[in-house]
């Protein structure tokens, strides 16, 4: 067996480069995406996994309650309960970092943590270092100075900032200076959110981010002998609803939870670019069993057995599969650093937080399931070509016949019957909502829709090809020679032009699947902000509005705002504050937006109800001294919940139980969101912070007036801006296309792998077609005939591959957004069709086509006649 | 004189050796002949006719048919001299399995451009001359080994070629078939005065053409006109 590898199947290989090039990179593009996202996901939930040891130090257990925070008496509470050997308080806020005093120019808003902590008490749970090894041994100095605030080497040095610099950050008071006291090496707490983190005194910081009187974390250190997971129930039954005592673990469980969903999609998709790479080692490998027929009858002849053709052929596949992992586990590798900032900003926009990797872990086992999965999957697809191989008669293979690459085999005749089981499969799953309660069917069906319509879209194809020439003679009569052959080509061997278009159809799915979403997504949330925002600005901090990544402001500005001339205030007097937070609900994240009572004469827009009326419901939320909420369409879906039920919502001041009084529609929060009277979140939350204020202007007066005046009295000191509303709608909208923008790699890489793929397949097609080619150049036919014929076929291929690419794609796009989507991601979104991208698909079908059949038509033009008239 | 072949030579590379398959082979045939070309194997008379067919290219000399040097035409020239000029008949038929015989026949003017509705009548004259009235709507394989090939002849007659250029026109058939193929090439010349050039193994074959060549190592060895 060694022997024939060593004497045939490598230099067959080498004797045939391209095609061995051209599969060998098929299997580094799949590798490439499957390892690049793989590095991806292992990489952001170690990220979370680090920055939560890297804050919580020794602490064995974290006790919060959600984004609003907790009073700062609580600590003496917990102190007090028995097993807790230290508690340190903390305070976080993401702030902006507004420049350097001393550089002149202001820099864009960039992100950082500010941890506000206790130092007299810190050291019993981190530990910081500064960058000259000494450990901080005197916080009195840092705690009498409140502008004192320590960065990290790494951020210090990134924005030419030294001991006693002084720069700006935007507070919810607005811009504040603070001047540098300390660098911190890259250990311990430092080493969180890849350095950008500022530590302040706790003091200082609860002035400056508007969180006077409240704690966001403490983290306790159990005394000796004492079990965590005891001690957490006994603080939660101490303080009650509303707050949480969790271990490190678990919070970076919650975290890993909040990311699974988007993770399984994306690994999906790389998965899928994988399997492209799959039908071409496969098509390859059967290309070289027609062409080696007569070799492969010599060497059984000569005495090779059965069990020695599979192993060399299979042998090859495992070959080239090794070496394109090789390259693939480099090309990922690279690809993941490229993509990385693009999914970690798409999970920011879906997750309204901050998601940061600071290093791809690329270990040497990534590496080995690389090359693992790669040559995997090349045998795999070698298998059934490699049995074919065994079953030829050396008698058989010795007589001259043409190569017949695409036999009609039993298993090829019944591809399409097998496409077609497997797509009805996902059909009755996902309609009669089977694959809800088995989730382990949903990712079955993700794999089953997607090789069902590869399987049966080519069937489609030979379909339309005959459509497409009955209805040309119907209406145009006779078709022209070049296009008559092109298309009876294609006809006369439906196997082979399954195979020929079976990669290119595979990645076209994954186009219009991935523009199906991205439209659905962008028009559902387009229409809906429509119809909800129409304040003529949004007055923030600076940061990043829409996904609510701004610096919360205090109230005060809101009335503030009111007293500009010409705003349309609300009741109260002030500009119209929603304050957005994320709040814990039976062990789920969802989001929170409290909104001040809206003036009816205004009307009730901002509420888009799904089941019932604004005018009936609306002041329902803003009535009685009993708590009422509002929740979005996703929410009811998660949690079963609907009109009239009541809730169990844990809060600060204890557990509420507010009646749901309409259904509605709102996308900030996967797994739902509530809606609640201002007034009421106050009360129970204790948090008078205001996330955004929308401002109205009263009718005749101009908005640019009131933009012009907010910037004056706003701008230069406060860091408090106005967005108009196109501009926030322009901004979330730019923000939804980037978090698809990693999608564009995914569809690159299976494009590419679908046009290495229609190529090697279009030259394999050129090759059994050689003596036929030969005396149609015989009979008369001109190079430029020849080429223009492959090139019609080829582009025909493509565009009604595309059509077939677009029903299936658009086909399962719809049954999963219509009914798996909440499920797997969360929202609930509309389906739109979209138009747009469908043309343009048709149009991509046909230039990568084009582009796939310009070497195979000029390759067969190059073919001396004579040689083809005897070609076997 | 219709054919002018002078110093033709055709020299391939195989790995690091030069193979001289013709070493400047001259002749000349007038219209009306039925050549026979005869060889052993690597003789060099498949090359000759595909050097005559402007299916290959010479290294050097030339090949003149009708006072038309081939070797100066370029491929959209050459091709539209092959499918106006010439007919083909090959061994194993070479049709095209997806045409009908008639669409096959019709094949080479379908290549010029021409519309079926103009180049139809002819195609069926000539099948149903060649005894294939019933089988114009057939596709090769409907039809039999004998039916193939008189299709095929048909297709070489379509463009009412100068010449007809046969490579082992009856080596795919049985030996009765094949006679009444050359029988039909015989009659074609007699009666209908074309010139065809036949290359064969088939020494009983050899003998319905008016004149034999005999080529050996690329030269010709004996050239000789029957009584």
């Amino acid at each position: 067996m060694r022997n024939l590898l060593t004497y045939v199947g490598f230099r067959h290989l080498r004797r045939k480069p391209l095609r061995t090039l051209l599969t060998t990179l098929g299997i580094a593009f799949g590798v490439a995406l499957y390892l690049g996202i793989r590095l991806i996901n292992e990489s952001v939930l170690n990220s979370f996994q680090d920055t939560i040891e890297s804050i919580t130090g020794k602490a064995k257990l974290t006790v919060s309650a959600g984004d609003a925070g907790f009073p700062e008496e609580r600590l003496e509470i917990i102190r007090k309960i028995k097993g807790v050997k230290h508690a340190v308080p903390m305070v976080e806020s993401r702030a902006y970092f507004v420049g350097s005093l001393h550089d002149g120019a202001e820099k864009p808003a960039e992100t950082m943590m500010i941890l506000g902590v206790d130092l007299l008490q810190e050291q019993s749970v981190r530990t910081y270092k500064t960058t000259d090894e000494q450990v901080i041994d005197d916080p009195l100095v840092f705690l009498n100075q409140p502008d004192s605030i320590i960065l990290t080497h790494t951020f210090a040095k990134a924005h030419g900032l030294k001991i006693d610099s002084v720069f700006e950050l935007a507070t919810s008071h607005g811009k504040r200076s603070f001047t540098v006291r300390g660098l911190l090496s890259p250990e311990g707490p430092a080493k969180a959110y890849g350095g950008a983190i500022a530590i302040m005194d706790i003091d200082g910081a609860r002035v400056s981010f508007g969180k006077e009187g409240k704690t966001d974390r403490i983290d306790i250190v159990p005394t000796e002998g004492e079990s965590p997971d005891d001690l957490s129930v006994r603080i939660k039954s101490t303080l009650g609803p509303g707050y949480f005592a969790e271990r490190p673990e678990s919070q970076s469980e919650s975290m890993e939870r909040m990311v699974k969903s988007f993770q399984v999609m994306i690994r999906f998709f790389s998965t899928l670019a994988l399997l492209v790479g799959v039908f071409l080692v496969a098509n390859s490998v059967s290309v070289s069993v027609a062409e080696r027929r007569r070799e492969i009858g010599t060497l059984r002849a000569l005495g090779a057995t059965q069990k020695g053709i599979l192993a060399l052929f299979l042998g090859e596949a495992a070959c080239l599969g090794f070496l394109g992992s090789l390259a693939g586990i480099f090309m990922g590798r690279a690809l993941a650093s490229v993509l990385v900032q693009f999914v970690t900003r798409s999970l920011t926009a879906q997750l309204l937080q901050k998601v940061e990797v600071s290093k791809i872990d690329f270990t040497l086992t990534s590496a080995l399931i690389g090359v693992l999965v790669g040559t995997l999957a090349a045998f795999i697809a070698a298998v059934i070509p490699s049995f074919r191989a065994t079953r030829i008669h050396p008698v058989e293979a010795m007589k001259r016949t043409e190569a017949a690459v695409s036999q009609n085999s039993r298993l090829t005749r019944y591809t399409p019957h097998i496409g077609f089981f497997l797509l009805s499969f996902m059909i009755v799953t996902v309609i009669t909502g089977l694959d809800l309660r088995f989730p382990g069917l949903q990712l079955i069906n993700q794999g089953a829709s997607m090789i069902g319509a590869a399987l049966l879209g080519p069937a489609l194809v030979v379909r339309l090809i005959r459509l497409n020439m009955q209805l040309y003679r119907k209406f145009f009569g006779v078709i022209k020679t070049i296009p008559r052959l092109a298309q009876d080509n294609l006809l006369r061997s439906p196997a082979r032009t399954a195979s020929n278009i079976t990669s290119l159809m595979f990645g076209l799915l994954l186009v219009i699947m991935i523009a199906v979403v991205n439209h659905s997504f962008r028009t559902s949330i387009e229409i809906w902000l429509d119809r909800t925002f129409k304040a003529d600005f949004l007055v923030s901090s600076n940061g990043q509005i829409t996904s609510y990544q701004v610096q919360p402001l205090d109230e005060s500005v809101g009335f503030e705002l009111g007293k500009i001339p010409g705003v349309r205030t609300g009741l109260n007097g002030s500009a119209y504050a929603v304050r957005y937070i994320h709040l814990q609900y039976q062990g789920k994240q969802i989001g929170l937006k409290a909104f001040d009572a809206p003036d009816p004469k205004l009307g009730y827009f901002t509420y888009d109800l799904a089941d019932q009326k604004p005018e009936k419901a609306v002041p329902l939320l803003y009535m009685g001294n009993e708590p009422t909420v509002m929740i979005s369409t996703n929410f009811a879906a998660h949690f079963n919940k609907k009109t009239g039920d009541f809730l169990d919502v844990e809060t600060p001041s204890g557990i509420i139980h507010p009646k749901i009084v309409a259904i509605l529609t709102d996308f900030a929060s996967p797994q739902g969101v509530l809606y609640i009277d201002r007034e009421q979140y106050k009360k129970y939350w204790k948090d008078p912070l205001v996330s955004a204020f929308g401002v109205y202007a009263q009718p005749g007066v101009s908005p640019d007036t009131i933009r012009k005046e907010i910037d004056s009295r706003f701008g230069a000191t406060r860091n408090i801006i106005a967005r108009s509303n196109k501009e926030v709608k322009i901004s979330l909208m730019s923000a939804i296309n980037q978090s698809f923008t990693y999608t564009r790699a995914i569809e690159a890489a299976a494009l590419i792998v679908g046009l290495m793929g229609l190529l090697n397949t279009l030259l394999i097609s050129v090759m059994e077609r050689t003596r036929e080619l030969g005396t149609l150049r015989a009979v008369g036919m001109s190079k430029a005939q020849l080429i223009r014929m492959i090139l019609t076929e080829a582009t025909l291929l493509g565009a009604l591959g595309a059509v077939a690419a677009t029903f299936f794609g658009s086909l399962i796009a719809y049954l999963w957004m219509t009914h798996s989507l909440t499920h797997t991601l969360g929202w609930v979104v509309n389906f739109y069709f979209p138009w747009s991208a469908i043309l343009s698909t048709l149009l991509l079908g046909v230039v990568v086509s084009g582009f796939a059949g310009l070497y195979p038509a000029w390759k067969a033009a190059q073919i001396p006649i004579s040689e083809a008239l005897d070609y076997e | 004189m219709l054919l002018e072949i002078s110093e033709l030579k055709k020299t391939y590379t195989q790995g690091n050796q030069t193979i001289e398959a013709l070493k400047g082979v001259s002749l000349t045939i007038d219209r009306g002949e039925f050549v026979a070309i005869m060889g052993p194997s690597g003789s060099g008379k498949s090359t000759l006719l595909h050097l005559i067919g402007g299916l290959d290219r010479a290294t050097s000399g030339k090949v003149l048919i009708n006072q038309q040097n081939l070797t100066l035409l370029s491929d959209p020239e050459l091709s539209r001299f092959r499918r106006l000029k010439l007919g083909f008949i090959f061994q194993f038929f070479n049709l095209l399995p997806t045409l009908t015989a008639l669409e096959n026949t019709a094949l080479p003017l379908l290549l010029d451009d021409q519309k079926l509705s103009q180049v139809e009548p002819r195609a069926k004259a000539l099948l149903e001359q060649l005894g294939l009235k019933g089988r114009l709507d057939h596709t090769p394989d409907q039809l039999s080994g004998g039916e193939m090939q008189r299709v095929a002849i048909a297709r070489a007659l379509v463009s009412d070629p100068l010449l007809i250029l046969a490579d082992e026109p009856t080596g795919n058939l049985d030996s009765k078939t094949g006679l009444a193929i050359l029988e039909l090439l015989s009659k074609m010349v007699r009666d209908q005065g074309h010139t065809v050039i036949m290359v064969t193994h088939d020494p009983k074959a050899a003998e319905h053409g008016t004149r034999l060549i005999k080529i050996r190592d690329g030269a010709v060895e004996e050239d000789r006109r029957r009584a």
